[in-house]
This record gives structure tokens, sequence and C-alpha cells, in this order.
């Protein structure tokens, strides 16, 4: 195997598969990165066997070849390089790569490409085309709610539903729920229902943010894996097995007081109640009352801890309906509002023991539940 | 083909589970050290991810038996006290301890819910079960009980009784038993390579147990051990009683840290009465240490049949004290003083120290 590649795009790929190198695997070889030419360029994939990434790299492709190298050898080698081709070579029947950059000469022993797991091909399901800008948006604004303790492992995933037109993602913890609706500009024949794992998606998020052009996400015939296709870069997910909760019907269908206030008067508010709750398991109170003529609505947020104080801040809102009084875990309401890129949010509540309701002014097709707390008022 | 060394019974009843397109989602398979477990749980892996015809599984040649068969497959997975775990700041692999603990299990369950990567079916192997901590088994529970549709578990313990009825009862259970001298002998010849005279010796040997079989063929010194083993046996049955205390006191230091040496020994010391009774009796052609055939028969001399089983059954309880973790001092001690006082008369009762 021999390819001249520069360093800059080498060290990009690098850090693009490095994403998917496992730290802690019970098979050694899934803490390396393959090498592999194909075609006219140089391929890198990497895999913790939950998500593989693969990489195209342009190259100039002197010998056919593929060696798998530690990935964090290789990547802290080539992202310290000067800026200058890098020569890989692969004597044949060894398995010793030489890179050599500008004056830098480099030995690395790999091993056999051939027990690299080999990649699943996905395919046969259904496939659908999507933007990045609005893919990256729905998993910003979902992803986070997922649960991050593997006691129930689909809680630990994002449901997505392709339905016609229309893909939708929602995640939940127990405590909270984000669903996120996205028109597809082609309809999809049937309805499929997968639970990818919220770090796959996290993962593909990162890499959207690169990207212009439509990504690709086909599921494979047996519902296992899925693939993103982007361009030069593929990423494959295993999918989460089980059922996902029926979430529908956690969403409350009608509310009796409406606040509509300003996203970030109402993080900031947020915020510095939960300085204060940091000791209280953090409960911040939200007392919602209705203007009166000349006066505006307002939202009373609040926290206190024993013996050690309180604090009370609060912010104009446009109320309908009725005063409420309701609590919340900060932590939750912070997350939140710091993802949501409206302005204004409507804050539904149906008194202190229903769940509170989160939609963003005049996006449609998000809405984010949070399970209120229970408190002493 | 299946690999294992006879268990037709055990292969026969997985064989149609498979073809029938319903095997458990957990095995238990029991038996004692060296009986083929690893080898059925290894075929069986292989069996549930062959790339070949049904018929044919495990067909040992297509590229998912390979991978599995080098321990390099992404879907099959053994896990050992000494298995990685989540926590960043646990190491099993130095730590020494010898349970499987509930931070190992908890990665189990979260690969187990993850659909395989490049097989059909993903197989975790708990080696041994009775290795489980008691919150790990308990943690294990729903898991076992109901594992993702792609998932497959296989516990291997020493003995059904090892695990918590709770595990076992959510297991299919699969116990082996010793293989026929005769289908050892045929396996170490054909599969093996083995010559005939070596075959004989080391099925008559391996008392039913394949994988000490072949670790014997591999290695001549285990042979000579375990004959070793068994002339300090006979010699102390010719010691006097404080050399045999001794003894007892020194294997009774041994037990909490080196049990398995300890219960090899009183392996080894059944198997030398269970020769004498042969011998005794007229059945010297029964006799598994042929070796020593010539201390053998001096021993079934001196000895009533009587005699030698009551030794045989004071042994058995030993082991069974020590299981049931006795003070092993103790239990040696009452062990050695109910061995038949060999250098006196047979008359002469233990306890007249004239």
């Amino acid at each position: 195997m021999h390819v001249v590649c520069l360093q800059e795009n080498l060290s990009r790929g690098l850090g693009i598969v490095g994403r998917a190198v496992a730290t802690r695997s019970t098979l050694p070889i899934t803490s390396h990165v393959l090498l592999e030419t194909d075609g006219g360029r140089l391929k890198l994939a990497a895999t913790d066997l939950s998500i593989a990434l693969t990489c195209w790299v342009g190259a100039q492709v002197e010998e056919e070849g593929s060696i798998t190298v530690p990935s964090r050898l290789i990547t802290e080698f080539v992202g310290s390089l000067p800026a200058a081709p890098i020569d890989l070579v692969l004597a044949p029947r060894s398995r010793q790569v030489r890179l050599s950059c500008a004056r830098n000469e480099a030995n690395m022993s790999g091993l056999d490409a051939e027990d690299f797991p080999p990649f699943p091909a996905v395919e046969g399901g259904p496939t659908i085309e999507l933007d990045p800008e609005t893919l990256r948006r729905a998993i910003t604004l979902v992803g986070f709610a997922a649960a991050t303790d593997d006691s129930r492992p689909v809680l630990t995933g994002v449901h997505t539903l392709i339905e016609g037109s229309t893909l939708t993602l929602a995640a939940a913890d127990g405590f909270r729920l984000a669903v996120c609706k996205i028109e597809l500009a082609k309809a999809a024949p049937g309805r499929t229902e997968i639970i990818i794992p919220a770090r796959a998606l996290q993962e593909l998020g990162r890499l959207l943010s690169d990207t212009t052009e439509p990504v690709t996400m086909v599921v494979n015939e047996a519902h296992t894996q899925v693939m993103f296709r982007l361009p030069d870069i593929e990423m494959k997910a295993q999918l989460v097995l089980g059922t996902f909760p029926n979430y529908n019907q956690l969403i409350p269908e009608t509310s009796t007081t409406r606040a509509s206030v300003s996203v970030a008067e109402f993080l900031r508010e947020v915020r510095i109640a939960s300085i204060f709750a940091r000791d209280g398991s953090g409960i911040v109170r939200l007392q919602i009352t209705t203007g009166s003529a000349g006066a505006p609505g307002r939202l009373i947020i609040s926290a206190r801890a024993e013996e050690i104080g309180d604090n009370q801040g609060e912010i104009d809102s446009t109320v309908e309906g009725e005063e409420s009084k309701i609590a919340f875990n900060g932590r939750y309401l912070q997350e939140v509002l710091s993802v949501l890129d409206a302005g204004q949010v409507v804050l539904e509540t149906t008194g202190p023991s229903s769940p509170g309701v989160l939609r963003p002014a005049g996006a449609q097709g998000y809405v984010h539940v949070v399970m209120p707390m229970f408190v002493q008022w | 083909m299946w690999s294992i060394i006879g268990h037709e019974r055990a292969v026969a009843s997985l064989q149609s589970d498979i073809a029938a397109g319903r095997a458990a989602h957990a095995y238990l398979i029991s038996g004692p050290a060296g009986i083929g477990k690893g080898a059925l749980a290894s075929d069986l892996a292989r069996a549930l991810n062959c790339e070949a015809a049904t018929a044919e599984r495990p067909c040992w040649h297509c590229r998912a038996c390979e991978r599995i068969a080098a321990g390099k497959h992404a879907d099959v997975e053994i896990v050992t006290p000494r298995s990685l775990c989540d926590v960043t700041e646990h190491d099993h692999s130095r730590d020494s301890s010898p349970s499987l603990r509930i931070c190992q299990i908890r990665r189990v369950e979260r690969d187990v819910a993850r659909t395989p990567f490049e097989g059909r079916t993903r197989v975790v192997i708990i080696d041994p079960a009775d290795a489980l901590t008691v919150e790990a088994a308990n943690a294990f529970l729903k898991t076992l009980e109901e594992p993702p549709p792609s998932s497959t578990l296989i516990l291997l313990a020493s003995s059904p009784e090892a695990v918590l009825p709770t595990v076992r009862s959510r297991c299919r259970a699969l116990t082996l038993g010793p293989v026929r001298a005769a289908a050892l002998r045929q396996a170490l010849i054909e599969a093996q390579g083995a010559s005939e005279t070596e075959a004989d010796r080391l099925a008559r040997l391996a008392e039913g147990r394949s994988g000490w079989a072949l670790a014997a063929l591999a290695d001549e010194g285990l042979i000579d051990e375990r004959l070793t083993l068994m002339r300090r046996m006979e010699a102390l049955t010719a010691a006097p009683r404080d050399e045999r205390l001794a003894y007892a006191e020194e294997m009774g230091e041994r037990w909490p840290a080196r049990r398995d040496d300890v219960l090899a020994e009183l392996a080894a010391w059944q198997a030398w009465w269970r020769d004498v009774l042969l011998t005794r009796v007229g059945r010297a052609d029964l006799v598994t240490h042929r070796e020593l055939a010539d201390a053998i028969a001096i021993a079934a001399e001196k000895y009533a049949p009587l005699v030698i089983v009551d030794t045989l059954e004071a042994v058995r309880n030993t082991v069974r004290q020590l299981e049931e973790n006795a003070n092993a001092r103790l239990a040696l001690e009452v062990l050695m003083l109910s061995l038949p006082p060999a250098t006196r008369p047979a008359a002469a009762t233990i306890g007249e120290n004239k």
C-alpha cells in the first residue's frame, strides 16, 4: 500500500472517524482506525460497535492496500505535523506503516485489516432525504432529553417515526419529553418506526454543521441499523431494540393557563433561581399572574433553600387563562430554554400537578413536556 | 459440525432448537471443570451466527465461524471476572477479584440492548456464572428473563446449584455429565491425531473430562502432576498421625486463596480410593490409574471393602463440608483422623494411643 495525501485532509478525516473509536472495548481492534485504498481515495473507518463512521479523503493512490493502526497514535501524530503532503507506505505482507511528511518520519505497528469488524451494508429499507440544517436543529431540540443512564435502554434512544412526508423525532427520560416534527421534501412509503441511540444522533449533529448538501437516511430491511450519508462521510448506527413508550398521550391537549414570555429573559431568571435551588433539590417555583388593565401579566420565578436564602425574579408575560403556580426542576427548564431558537416561548399549565408544556412561539412542530415537582407553597 | 466431544444429548437438543428457530434466550450449561462447557457454548455461538445452510451450522469455514473461533467476532463476547465494565476507574483485569460484579453485568445489559453488529445473534457467555455476586445476579434477572430478541445469553456453571434459583429458573438448563471414554478416545485419535496408546491412556485418565484430555495431550506434565498427587495420598495413608495433621493444617491454610488446589487434592483422594476399592473387589480392569497398579494392589490387600467405602464416604463428606464453608482445617483434620490406620493391624481403633 502506498498513498500520498495532504496533512490537513488526513487530519480532518481522522478527527471525524475518531469520534467513533472505542475507548473501553472488549475487542482491542476497535481502538484502531482502518486505512484502506478505495478507488482513487483513502478510506478511513472506525467503530465502537455501536456507531461506525467512514470518511473518504482525497489521495493519490500509488499502490492498493489496507491496514489498521491505533487511532490515538496516528491522530495525534498527523495532527501535529506541518501542512505538507504525507507519504503513507505499507510494505507488502507487513504490519508496519511508514508515514513521512516534510522532514518527519514515523513507523507504526498495525493489525490486519481482515480482523477489523466488517461494517454491515445498510440497504433495503426506507430511504429519505433530509436538509442538513433542519435535521441538525431537530437533533439539538430533542437529543438532550434522552436518558443517559442505562436502566431503561429504549429511553437512551431517540424515537424516529417516518410517516408520509413527516419525520418525527422524540426523546424522553421519564421526567421530560421532547418531540420535533420535520417536513420531508418527498414523502416516504409506509410507516417506519425505529429508535436511534441519542449518542449517534448527537455525533451526526456535529457532522451536519459542516455540510449544506442533502443528507440521505437509510434504514436496513430488518430495521436493526440506520445509515446517514453525507458528502464523503457515512455514519452507521446500531438501533436500540424495544418498544418506545406511547408518548402522544403524555402531551396534554388542553391547558388552563398560557403564558408567553421571552426565552432569553426566562432562561436568565431560571439560571438565577437555580443558584439558590441547588441546595433544595433543584426546585424552581413559577407563579403566573394575569395582568389587569394597564399592567401586563407576570411570570414570577423563585427558589429557596433552607438556611441558605431565597431569590425571586419576575418577567413580563402575556397571560391567557387563569393564574397558576407550578414548580419544576431548574435543570430541565435551563436545558430546554438554552436550545430554543425562537424569541418567545409559551408555557402552558393546568394546575401544579399536571405536566407543563413549552412551545416556541411561531415555530410549529416542536413541543416539550416537563413533569412538575410537588412542593408546599 | 459441532466440535464438542460427546454430550450427544445436549447437542441434539440445541440442534433441534436452532433448526426449529426457537433457541432459548438464555442457557445454563453446567458441569465440572474441563467437561466441555466452554466448547459447547462456543459451538452454540457459531451455530447461531454461521452463514451456511441451517443443517450445516456451524460450518467452521464461513467468515462468522472463523471470526468466532479466533475470538474476533464483534457480537460474541465472553464475560469473565477479568472483563471490562463501564466505570472508568475500575480495572478488573488487574484487581484479582474472583467475582463477576454488578458493574460488569450492567455493561452486558447495555450491550445486549443493541442489535448485533456483524452477525445475526449477539451471544454473551458468562464464564463462570458461579462467580456472579448476589447483587450482580439480581441486577441480571430482568435481562435474563427477557433479553432483546436478537440476543442469547449463555451461563456456564460448575453445577445448576451454583447459581441463584432465580437465575436458574430463567434459563434453559443443559447439564453435562462425564464423556464416555470410548467417545473421548475416538475424538482424540480422529480430531487430534493422537496415537492409539496415547488416546487410550488419556481417555482413561480424563475421567470423562474432554477439556482435561485435550490439555494433557498438549502438556505431558499434567499426567505426572496427577500421579505425583496420588502418590502423596498413598504416602499419607501410611504416615503417622502427626504428619497427617500437619497435612490438614497446610491444606487448611491454602483453602482461602487456592480452593481449586485443595479440591483437586481431595478429588485425587477419591480417585485413589476408588481404584483401591475396584482392585479389592476384583475389578482391576476398571482401574483409572493403571500406572500405580502395584501400589494400589498393596493398599487393596490391606483394607476390607467396607473400610474403603467408609473412607470414600468420608472424603466426599469433607468436600461437601468445604463447599458449605465449614472451617477448612477442622474438616480436613476430621478426615485425617477418620482414615484407616495403615501401619497398625486392622483391629486397632483410632483413639487408642498406647
